[in-house]
């Protein structure tokens, strides 16, 4: 085991990590729990991790895979605590930031997998195939989770925005 | 908006919160500080935000709140002595300890709890750590017969991985299982009991003394694995019902709903033909046993399902001109049949007599995650759980309705419900009860207007 290695990759990956745990997550509390589970997790056996082509990508896939194993119960997925980044908040919002902050909030009521295959093809741009090894899952799965996921969140995104122009 | 502009926009959205997430202070020394000891919870960052500390597998143990739906019910049914109980089968029974009165497990941290009335209740976790690392913790089982002020453990069958352990993550990982992982619980009764996850499952009648390792239904005429989704159970008037179900199918939800008496391991499929059982809502008290499924498999909305007869015959129900794909949060059934939904944009659709609904909505509008049915009691009387208003984003509220939803009136309440309800609430007339933390169930017993925190 390199305690050396284990502490450089921290630094140089531990807020990119972080921010991707914020995405599946949607809080900062649970998202560096997340983080915290998985590295705790991987540091028996960094060096295992340090011998893969890219430590990072080992440990991303890491990290998703453990926050899809934390599975959660539609109404357990209800419940939870979804932040809303500082700058979205207000009263006063363009219509971007309003599209935006919809579309955010309706990513938290996605089951975990869909989720997390959102994420890690709109945010990391992962191709299906390793998509398909962070999810531990077939690459036809991915492509399905993604579009039911896409398709959960246009119907929501247009449910709502429907719901609020009736109110007005 | 097109598609491809949708698209652009999900991407915009993520990239705009990874952006405006700031790293919080100390993470990558506290980070490198805790996995060299070994440790997997951190600090609470934003104390000041009155946020509790949950944990990720923690989160989990809101399935009991579809869990209990169906074991509140049992209360009122489990002594009918209508019970069908043939003798169990040709199960290999694994003894474990009897039961001893503790107080309290040395480390205990709850992953699921669930009640079935008032009095009776358990919590699935891990104690008995053997050192600070999570991995020298042990599963647990523990149970309450005064309402939490007390719990004693039950016996577990051996070999059980914890769903908390880090190194075990088989609980939930498709593919990647390394032992018997069980990651929920359900007593229907003193003595019949189960405990499930993924690929696992166990039952008692002997009230943890043994336990009956049932091995998990064969894939499918097409292969595909059963069990890979979050497993649920319900039970009531005499019968256990369990549903897995299923989403590596290209065909869409594979999963499979099956029944057996209470206090045997003769299951048998009840799944109403082409349901499509993917991440679906299964709620029972008496005969009645409602099921929402059918989002995936070539639906386009998802379609709710009664049967009056345990499963044998179904029929569609549900209200007319309501898309429930992807919006319903929570199904409930009273004692006397009534049903109720609740979506993620504050919808409440309730039937006194099971089939006809009516709409209505929250008053004051629908913030962040829309409603959530918390409890039933009869076709007029229900509790719902919301967002108070914008602004409020923290903070949960009880309203309870006394018109079959046509209104709600808040309900008046100290803490939890007001400012750290955080999931997994179950309502049953005046009796409550709420998981505050990993530590800890909250209870009331008077419609929420108070609540008593109880340790473990």
């Amino acid at each position: 085991m390199s305690d050396e290695g284990f502490e450089r990759f921290v630094r140089a990956h531990g807020g990119s990590l972080f921010r991707t745990a914020q995405l599946l997550t949607g809080n900062a509390t649970d998202a560096e729990e997340l983080l915290q589970d998985t590295l705790t997790h991987l540091y028996p056996k960094w060096s295992a991790v340090e011998r893969s082509d890219v430590p990072a990508a080992y440990v991303r896939r890491a990290l998703t895979n453990r926050f899809v194993s934390q599975r959660r119960s539609p109404a357990a997925r209800h419940a939870s605590h979804w932040d809303l980044p500082d700058a979205w908040d207000g009263r006063d919002l363009s219509e971007t930031v309003a599209v935006r902050r919809t579309i955010w909030q309706l990513l938290g009521t996605l089951p975990e997998k869909q989720r997390a295959a959102v994420v890690l093809r709109y945010f990391h741009d992962l191709p299906d195939a390793e998509a398909a090894q962070a999810l531990g899952c077939r690459e036809a799965t991915v492509r399905s989770l993604v579009s039911r996921g896409i398709a959960a969140l246009r119907g929501g995104y247009f449910a709502t925005t429907a719901a609020e122009g009736s109110v007005r | 908006m097109t598609d491809s502009d949708f698209d652009g926009s999900v991407r915009a959205t993520l990239a705009d919160v990874a952006l405006q997430t700031p790293v919080p202070d100390g993470l990558n020394e506290r980070l490198i500080a805790n996995a060299e000891a070994g440790r997997t919870v951190v600090t609470p960052l934003h104390s000041s935000r009155r946020r509790v500390g949950w944990t990720l597998p923690l989160l989990a143990a809101a399935a009991v709140v579809v869990v209990a739906g169906g074991a509140l019910a049992v209360s009122h049914l489990a002594d009918q002595g209508n019970q069908p109980k043939p003798p169990a089968g040709s199960a290999t029974h694994i003894p474990t300890a009897p039961p001893r009165p503790v107080d309290p497990v040395p480390d205990f941290r709850v992953a699921t709890v669930s009640f079935r009335d008032p009095q009776h209740g358990v919590a699935l976790g891990v104690g008995n750590c053997g050192g600070p690392a999570a991995a020298s913790c042990k599963v647990t089982l523990i149970a309450t017969d005064d309402g939490g002020a007390s719990w004693h453990v039950l016996g577990v069958p051996p070999g059980l991985r914890s769903m908390l352990n880090p190194d075990d993550p088989s609980c939930g990982t498709n593919g990647g299982v390394l032992g018997p992982c069980v990651d929920r619980v359900l007593f229907a009764d003193s003595a019949d009991g189960y405990l499930f996850g993924l690929h696992e499952f166990y039952s008692t009648s002997d009230g943890g003394q043994t336990w009956h390792h049932a091995p998990a239904p064969p894939a499918d005429s097409s292969g595909v694995p059963t069990i890979n989704n979050v497993p649920t159970m319900v039970a009531a008037q005499g019968y256990a019902y369990r549903m897995f179900a299923a989403h590596e199918s290209s065909a869409g939800g594979a999963g499979r709903l099956q029944r057996a008496p209470i206090g045997t391991n003769d299951w048998t499929d009840i799944s109403p033909a082409d349901a499509g059982i993917y991440t679906s809502f299964l709620a029972a008290s008496g005969p009645a046993l409602y099921l929402e499924a059918g989002i995936y498999a070539g639906h386009e909305n998802a379609q709710l399902y009664r049967s009056t007869d345990h499963g044998d015959h179904w029929q569609q129900v549900g209200p007319k001109n309501a898309s429930l794909a992807n919006s319903l949060s929570n199904l409930l059934v009273a004692p006397d049949g009534a049903v109720a939904l609740t979506t993620i944009h504050c919808t409440t659709y309730v039937a006194a007599d099971g089939i006809s609904f009516s709409e209505h909505n929250l008053p004051g509008g629908c913030h962040r995650t829309g409603a959530y049915v918390a409890g039933i009691a009869s076709g007029t009387e229900l509790t719902v759980v919301a967002h108070p208003g914008p602004g409020n984003d923290r903070h949960l509220q009880l309203y309870h309705s006394s018109d079959g939803g046509a209104s709600y009136q808040p309900v008046a309440s100290n803490d939890p419900p007001g400012s750290q309800l955080t999931t997994a609430i179950q309502m049953n007339g005046d009796f409550g009860y709420v998981a505050t933390s990993p530590y800890r169930v909250d209870v009331t017993f008077d419609g929420g207007r108070t609540w008593q925190a109880r340790s473990f």
